[in-house]
């Protein structure tokens, strides 16, 4: 087991980890910081936007998934480049460690910052709206919502941290590139076959989703029961599994 | 102490850069590797330190097969890579954050093979220049005190002072518990510096024999007549001519590192022969 893993020889290599990168952390959270109360600054006073719980939601969602999957893509970079991969590789810790510390600061720290950046925001724009006389409610972490908005940023996690070890270059575009093309062969895979089942033209259907097709010249929308829709959820969770577990074999098939 | 076997190796399958090789390299020694450009030294170190994985065969540390680079070999280790990447940290700060992983690393040593090198201990590495990395790098090797340490090119970038200095810190750190292999194709670089000479040539290793053992084989001097000398193999220089003769006397010669590394990639089998027969 010390082989794989080893508290002490963990904690040295988040150490060194944090030491060598918290530059680059600090900027990325002050970019984020910019971001939002720039962005937020825009809403109200330009846009003049009601910050109200479903903008909140949207913003929440929208910056998270973009600023997360952005952030994981570049946390292996240095394999793609020749020499910082062979200081990484050849490192005393064991591929399980390294993994282990790329997936807690891409994963754990980005949602606790994330979430705690987010609020600071909000806070500072309601009390902004506020002095203009229009009180806000403020978006609730725990909703079921937000939490299975945590869910689908583990999914797109897991992608962008396979990405971010199988490309050795533009990780964020290459990763996003090939998820939407995957997206779009699965769609119209799913049409097909859909089509052949049923034996008539499908105007849209989603994997896994809701489908519509015109009957009559009405159009009929047919949607999972709620006794289906876990199965999305249990295939987005195996799917997330899968891929962190192959980001980890990758890792350690890595070569320079 | 590391041993490969059976090693084949090739970026793409159709152009296989080793086939079947095998290599021993005992603890102990001070390996030259030579070659010329192209001839694969630097893949083969990172096969040997698991950084590329052999299409076939094997290469063991201590028994360990370091192609799944577990952190037992890891810590025993270290390599210097021609070309170096240095976070932007103090000599200093690198050390107190990396030498944590290698269990026998000697701090004090550090400091003082960083002064003897004249490196500023104060100021960023990402920041110095190439010479002064490589040779901050080196101090913070030799530290490690691993049983095995390997440098591609160590002395690329380096001053003629700092060259001196790097030879008698290989010297000095030498045990019998600790094998070193320096690849070059500077060969001048690494005279009174290795033991045993490693010369790496159309995939396979054509030579791995000891410097006392070359020069009890072979002869090296400077001639301005060759006629009437059974010469090996010749180059003219500016005084006459660099020959190697087969040493016909019980006296050891001093091995021309460069010349016979000439002889041997200009294809000469008398000169293989002759090292080979034991």
């Amino acid at each position: 087991m010390k082989k794989t893993f080893s508290m002490n020889r963990f904690g040295r290599l988040f150490h060194k980890h944090t030491t060598e990168h918290y530059k680059n952390y600090l900027m990325s959270v002050t970019v984020l910081v910019g971001v939002m109360i720039l962005g937020g600054s825009f809403l109200i006073y330009v846009a003049e936007v009601q910050l109200d719980k479903n903008v909140q939601t949207f913003l929440f969602f929208t910056i998270f998934m973009l600023a997360g999957t952005i952030f994981t893509s570049s946390v292996f970079s240095d394999l793609g480049d020749r020499r910082k991969s062979i200081v990484w590789l050849t490192l005393p810790a064991s591929h399980f460690e390294k993994y282990l510390v790329a997936w807690i600061y891409s994963f754990v720290i980005l949602i606790i910052a994330y979430t705690l950046i987010f609020y600071l925001a909000i806070f500072t724009a309601i009390h902004l709206q506020h002095v203009h006389g229009r009180p806000q409610v403020i978006l609730n972490v725990f909703d079921k919502l937000i939490l299975q908005m945590y869910l689908v940023y583990a999914f797109l996690h897991a992608i962008s941290f396979f990405g971010a070890v199988y490309f050795e270059k533009l990780h964020f575009i290459k990763t996003a590139f090939t998820f939407f093309i995957v997206l779009a062969i699965l769609i119209v895979i799913n049409k097909g076959l859909l089509s052949v089942l049923l034996g008539r033209t499908i105007d849209s259907s989603l994997p896994f989703g809701n489908m519509r097709f015109g009957n009559n010249g009405q159009a009929v929308d047919i949607k999972l029961s709620s006794q289906d829709s876990p199965y999305l959820l249990y295939l987005m969770i195996i799917l997330t599994l899968i891929f962190w577990v192959s980001t980890y074999f990758r890792i350690k098939e890595k070569q320079v | 102490m590391l041993k490969i076997i059976d090693l084949t190796f090739g970026y793409s399958k159709k152009a296989l850069l080793f086939k079947d090789l095998d290599l021993t390299l005992e603890d102990g020694h001070i390996y030259g590797l030579l070659g010329k450009n192209g001839a694969g030294k630097s893949t083969l170190l990172k096969n040997m330190i698991g950084l590329a994985f052999p299409r076939k065969g094997r290469c063991l540390l201590n028994g360990i097969n370091v192609s799944d680079r577990p952190v037992a070999i890891l810590e025993d280790i270290f390599f210097i890579a021609e070309e170096l990447f240095l976070p932007p940290l103090t000599p200093v700060e690198f050390a107190k954050n990396t030498s944590v992983f290698y269990p026998k690393f000697d701090m004090g040593n550090f400091y003082h093979t960083l002064k003897l090198l004249e490196v500023d201990q104060n100021e960023k590495m990402s920041t110095q220049s190439y010479g002064q990395q490589k040779k901050a790098m080196i101090a913070f090797g030799l530290s490690t005190n691993t049983s095995l340490m390997i440098m591609d090119e160590p002395t690329n970038g380096l001053d003629i002072p700092s060259k001196v200095q790097f030879r008698k810190l290989i010297a000095s750190v030498q045990t019998e518990n600790r094998c070193i292999v320096i690849s070059t194709h500077q060969v001048r670089d690494l005279e009174s510096l290795i033991d045993t000479m490693l010369v790496l040539h159309n995939g396979e290793i054509v030579v791995n024999s000891s410097l006392d053992h070359i020069g009890e084989k072979l002869s090296f001097g400077i001639y301005t007549n060759t006629t009437e000398l059974s010469a090996l193999y010749q180059e003219e220089n500016m005084r006459g001519k660099n020959v190697i003769l087969p040493n016909s006397s019980k006296e050891l010669s001093k091995v021309d590192i460069e010349l016979l590394f000439n002889g041997i990639i200009s294809g000469n089998q008398s000169l293989l022969k002759i090292l080979k027969a034991s």
